[in-house]
């Protein structure tokens, strides 16, 4: 992990430590061929079913693995399964490059002809950088009170984070979760850890109207999750990049009015990348005045493709129609803009 | 653009089913075949305003495909009660009020084209067609199998509130309840029916329904 400065919210408040990627290409990786793409402080990534989505998210976690194991060892270990390519296109080369906020950059490519190149460095680990797919069941397990914890990739660690947040020195941003957490979630008064047996311990909440506190898995799994993005969010030590797969899962679309503004001011405020895939127009709405942070992911010829919702408006002359009339979100349905399933044949010629 | 290259058919529509339909009517009354490998959607319970500002984006989309494909647009909206349209009904009943207000659809596409695409039908680039069915995609549906069927009612079910409105008491069966039995009494899916009607003889169909006759020009017109 970078070195951090000690701030309130958990993150870095030194803008010198700042490294937000801004851009980002893909080479040779699962379903990419050669894919690059802008991003912002918070991106919403959009496309079909299989489209590459998902790979999106997993190959920051594979890049960062490779930075890390090329520049801590300083030589050459790296081998196809740490790198999985595509499987159609027998290209020679495969890697990535970051570029940063501050102007710095990172390039790792590999190739039969030119070799192993790594330039740059990138200052995360990647078991720092977990791809969350959140099971509402993890959140509200029973869990072991650890210190250092940190929220894992399938929401598991979220009682402990909250439990460590609520009784070390960091109730601030415990209050601060729970705070978000009632905004949301109204019936929600009052967001605690209740002592299972000794050391263990499990998240409850009071509602209001009842006398007695419910416990975390007789929550929704909608507010299970909404509790577990904010955790994941508030941490005190959060994932450089936090990367969230289905964020609209479980989440009433009028909430997309909040969450979406929170996660893009934490994101701007402490100069990391928040990626989420959604398939819910209703988010798509909420860019509608930052169009570039929306990228869609599309699939032609069996290789993934990126592109932003700004870039697909091009020639599209989107301009000459009231935008109350087709929100993004109806946009990106239409086809207008691709990002939607291929055809389905219905023909029934005999 | 390659002239031995099928055309490109780009459909503006509710769904997949509406899609096969018009394709398949496209396909024939043009003969020919189609490479139709983009779908264009308004959601379903969309406003007409948003149903007329996609197809104008369409139109706006396809006009920069033009130089390397050969293109034809069908851009399909229900009529749905609205005024003005040259194949339009006259209702022996006053139209409840939620009707009443509603926009000239297919005025309002010609419009759109016109301003888009220039005046002059003949000059544009790309071949476009109107299907508008009055009122709905199941009157044509019905129409086509059964052309000489008395009436047709207006509304989507006898359940939807603005036919009960309309009728001032229970109503009878209306377009998607009768689409319904149909297909029951056929045995069929409404896939399959959909795909016998755009199967159907279409001249006596086009002759009941000037809304189905004036697409079925639209598509004669196609270069």
């Amino acid at each position: 992990m970078p070195p951090r400065a000690s701030s309130l919210q958990g993150y870095s408040e030194d803008s010198s430590l700042l490294s937000m990627i801004t851009r980002i290409r893909i080479q040779n990786y699962r379903s990419f061929v050669d894919a690059e793409v802008k991003l912002r402080p918070f991106s919403l990534v959009v496309g079909a079913n299989c489209s590459g989505k998902s790979n999106f998210l997993r190959f920051f976690v594979d890049a960062i693995y490779q930075a890390e194991h090329l520049f801590s060892s300083n030589q050459i270990l790296v081998q196809h399964n740490d790198w999985p390519t595509h499987q159609n296109y027998m290209l020679d080369n495969f890697g990535f490059e970051f570029n940063f906020s501050n102007s710095t950059s990172v390039t790792c490519l590999h190739g039969q002809e030119k070799g192993h190149y790594l330039k740059g460095k990138i200052p995360w680990k990647s078991k720092d950088v977990p791809v969350f797919s959140i099971d509402p069941f993890k959140v509200s397990d029973i869990e072991i009170a650890t210190p250092n914890a940190t929220v894992h990739g399938d929401g598991s660690g979220t009682a402990q984070v909250l439990d460590i947040l609520k009784n070390g020195d960091r109730e601030d941003l415990f209050d601060k979760i729970e705070g978000h957490f009632k905004r949301y979630v109204v019936e929600v008064e009052k967001l605690s850890l209740r002592t299972v047996e000794k050391g263990k311990k499990q998240i409850q909440v009071r509602e209001l109207g009842l006398k007695f506190p419910v416990s975390a898995a007789e929550l929704s799994e909608g507010t299970r999750l909404v509790l577990c993005i904010l955790t994941i969010l508030h941490q005190e030590n959060p994932p450089p990049i936090i990367l969230l797969e289905d964020i609209d899962r479980g989440l009433h679309p009028r909430l997309f009015e909040y969450v979406a503004p929170m996660m893009k001011d934490i994101a701007e405020r402490h100069g990391i990348n928040i990626l989420a895939t959604t398939h819910n127009p209703y988010l798509v709405d909420c860019f509608k005045d930052e169009k570039e942070a929306v990228i869609i992911v599309e699939k032609k010829d069996g290789a993934s493709t990126l592109s932003t919702l700004a870039d697909r408006l091009e020639g599209l002359n989107y301009d000459s129609v009231d935008p109350d009339d087709m929100p993004l979100g109806n946009l990106w349905f239409s086809g207008l803009v691709g990002g939607v399933p291929a055809k389905i044949n219905r023909r029934h010629e005999k | 653009m390659r002239s031995d290259m099928p055309k490109h058919l780009y459909i503006l529509c509710e769904g997949e089913l509406d899609e096969m339909f018009y394709e398949r009517l496209a396909e024939r009354v043009t003969g020919q075949i189609f490479q139709s490998d983009q779908e264009f959607r308004v959601r379903r319970g969309s406003n007409w305003k948003t149903a007329l500002a996609a197809a104008k984006l369409l139109i706006n989309r396809v006009r920069h495909w033009q130089s390397k494909q050969d293109i034809a647009v069908i851009i399909a909206v229900d009529n749905d009660r609205a005024p003005g349209h040259p194949g339009g009904n006259t209702y022996p009943r006053p139209l409840p009020k939620p009707d009443l207000k509603k926009q000239p659809r297919y005025p309002q596409l010609v419009s759109m084209l016109e301003n888009t695409l220039g005046q002059d039908r003949l000059q544009w680039p790309i071949g476009v067609a109107l299907a508008v069915p009055v009122e709905m995609i199941e009157s044509w549906v019905l129409t086509l199998l059964n052309p000489g069927l008395d009436e047709l009612p207006l509304y989507s079910e006898a359940s939807s509130p603005l036919a009960k409105l309309y009728y001032g008491m229970t109503p009878p069966p209306q377009l998607k309840d009768l689409r319904d039995a149909e297909a029951k009494s056929r045995g069929m899916s409404l896939d399959e029916l959909f795909w016998e009607a755009a199967e159907a003889d279409l001249a006596p169909a086009a002759a009941v329904s000037h809304s189905l006759s004036l697409f079925l020009a639209d598509l004669k017109g196609w270069k």
